[in-house]
């Protein structure tokens, strides 16, 4: 489904990613693990055309994304949650979701399947989004980009700074998503919440993928996490 | 001094500040937004009276003309204004700030060399319209019904810019990318259409001012310097980017320079920076909280 060969990233002058491959099929939850710092949040924004690669193609279905603008890519079935969660403080819930929502949205994820899904943004609909907790915060950046449609989500550390509990809820959710068929990319710093996730993972360490392999083998390898995982 | 010439002097204040909201309110959306300070607002104003005049010139004097007038106008700088936007703004907005400034100032001395060749330097004056001319009487104060009907059109273009902004997907959409413009873009939605969309209202906010002052004072070069200079204090004064702000400190600073007059006419012309530096000082960062 979405198909990366071989990146290479800068920020004006430094070079963040060196050729950075990876693949995610239809269906599958892939995890991007690593350490702060390696490039795993421009790995993600480099595929949405945020901070768009200087060598190397990057593929959806088939189609090469690397000179789609970023705005194009709901629109093919990529929705992306930045990890500061990016909500407009100032709009209510409900009209962060309806900023989302489009004139010309008709797919499967309505506002009321949103609510649905997160019942906490029904209930705090009128509340500026900038009120909202973070463990809100990132169910409404999950909802936002659900109104999306999209066939590929990717999140960037949707579990970031938020309490063990809430943590937990939203794996599920994220799992739940997963059941139902969407494929997944996230980034993700926390390695049980990956694992309980993913299908499969890469390692990335000083922009470049180091391991890749299924997420049950990173589980047993000691050596792999200690290597690159552990701080 | 009586109560009625206090209280027609303050409500012909409060007129001058619906003006002046007008005006400001397409300068603060523009920075909301944009994040750019347009210092051609004025331009954009002046060009507003001066093409009312000329269509007023061409439609004949006539009722109808004053009201054609003041749909085309407006229509007609938004329309420039949009032509600003996307033939010059839009390649900008990723450079330093006096760039910006650079590029509107200069369309400053281009707009103003080119109302000189199209116009002339002499002043243009329009009449009154025939439904607006007279003045009410009340508790013995004295209004004129153009003042009044200003009045009205304030609150009513403050109210179509709330319903607009609060009630309008368009209008969400502006309120988000004042926020984080790249989001609306990672949403899928076109933050690019919406720049050049609150740039034309801010245009046509302008042109309306223009077109609404027009009958009031002498159509001349030098009304958009006039302007701008209160429209950017009124804008810093109310809150950057917060229409809600120029709207209050648009009505306290055309009050202001209107009761200045009465009370102490020395020093009316420098009342509305007096209120100002002192509005700034209680509140540095303006009346309402910047942006949305």
């Amino acid at each position: 489904m979405l198909d990366v060969q071989n990146i290479h990233t800068y920020y004006g002058l430094s070079h963040v990613l060196f050729g950075v491959s990876l693949v995610v099929k239809e269906g599958e939850a892939v995890a991007l693990l690593g350490r702060n710092g390696v490039g795993k949040t421009t790995t993600l924004t480099s595929i949405i055309g945020l901070t768009p690669p200087r060598q190397g193609h990057i593929l959806f279905r088939r189609q090469s994304l690397n000179k789609v603008p970023t705005r194009r890519m709901v629109d093919l079935g990529i929705c992306f949650v930045p990890d500061s969660r990016r909500i407009f403080p100032d709009l209510t819930v409900r009209e962060n979701l309806e900023v989302a929502q489009g004139a010309r949205s008709k797919g499967e994820w309505t506002l009321k399947r949103v609510y649905a899904w997160f019942p906490v943004l029904e209930k705090y609909a009128k509340r500026r989004g900038g009120n909202l907790s973070g463990g809100e915060q990132q169910m409404l950046a999950i909802g936002r980009a659900l109104l999306g449609n999209p066939k590929l989500l990717i999140l960037d550390e949707p579990t970031e700074g938020l309490a063990p509990l809430v943590v937990k809820e939203l794996e599920d959710q994220i799992f739940k998503l997963k059941r139902e068929g969407m494929s997944i990319l996230l980034a993700e710093q926390n390695l049980k919440s990956a694992l309980k996730i993913a299908d499969r993972c890469y390692i990335l360490e000083k922009g470049q993928v180091r391991y890749e392999g299924p997420a049950a083998n990173l589980q047993e390898n000691d050596d792999i996490r200690a290597k690159y995982l552990l701080v | 001094m009586d109560f009625a010439t206090f209280a027609s002097q303050f409500l012909i204040g409060l007129s001058r500040g619906m003006i002046f909201f007008i005006v400001s309110a397409g300068l603060t959306l523009v920075f909301g937004v944009l994040r750019v300070s347009n210092f051609a607002h004025g331009s954009l104003y002046m060009l507003g009276a001066f093409l009312a005049y000329t269509a007023i010139l061409w439609l004949g004097q006539g009722e109808a003309g004053f009201w054609l007038a003041l749909l085309i106008a407006p229509l007609a700088v938004a329309v420039i204004a949009l032509v600003i936007e996307r033939g010059l703004l839009r390649f900008i907005y990723k450079r330093e700030h006096l760039m910006q400034m650079l590029l509107t100032y200069s369309l400053v001395l281009i707009f103003g060399d080119l109302v000189k060749m199209v116009w002339g330097s002499d002043y243009k004056s329009l009449p009154v319209p025939q439904a607006l001319t007279g003045s009410f009487h009340f508790l013995e104060a004295n209004l004129p019904v153009y003042n009044a009907f200003l009045l009205l059109i304030g609150p009513l273009v403050a109210l179509g810019l709330w319903f607009f902004l609060f009630r309008t997907h368009l209008g969400k959409l502006c309120r988000a990318t004042a926020a984080d413009r790249e989001m609306v873009d990672v949403l899928g939605q076109n933050s690019t259409w919406i720049f050049a969309l609150v740039f034309a209202l801010g245009g046509w906010l302008a042109g309306l001012g223009g077109a609404l002052i027009a009958p009031t004072v002498n159509i001349a070069m030098g009304m958009d310097a006039n302007i701008i200079i209160y429209a950017f204090l009124i804008v810093v004064v109310g809150g950057l980017g917060n229409v809600w702000g120029a709207l209050i400190s648009s009505l306290i600073m055309g009050v202001g320079e209107s009761l200045g007059v009465l009370f102490i006419p020395d020093f009316a012309i420098i009342l509305p920076y007096l209120i100002a530096g002192v509005l700034l000082i209680i509140r540095p960062s303006g009346l309402l909280r910047s942006a949305w």
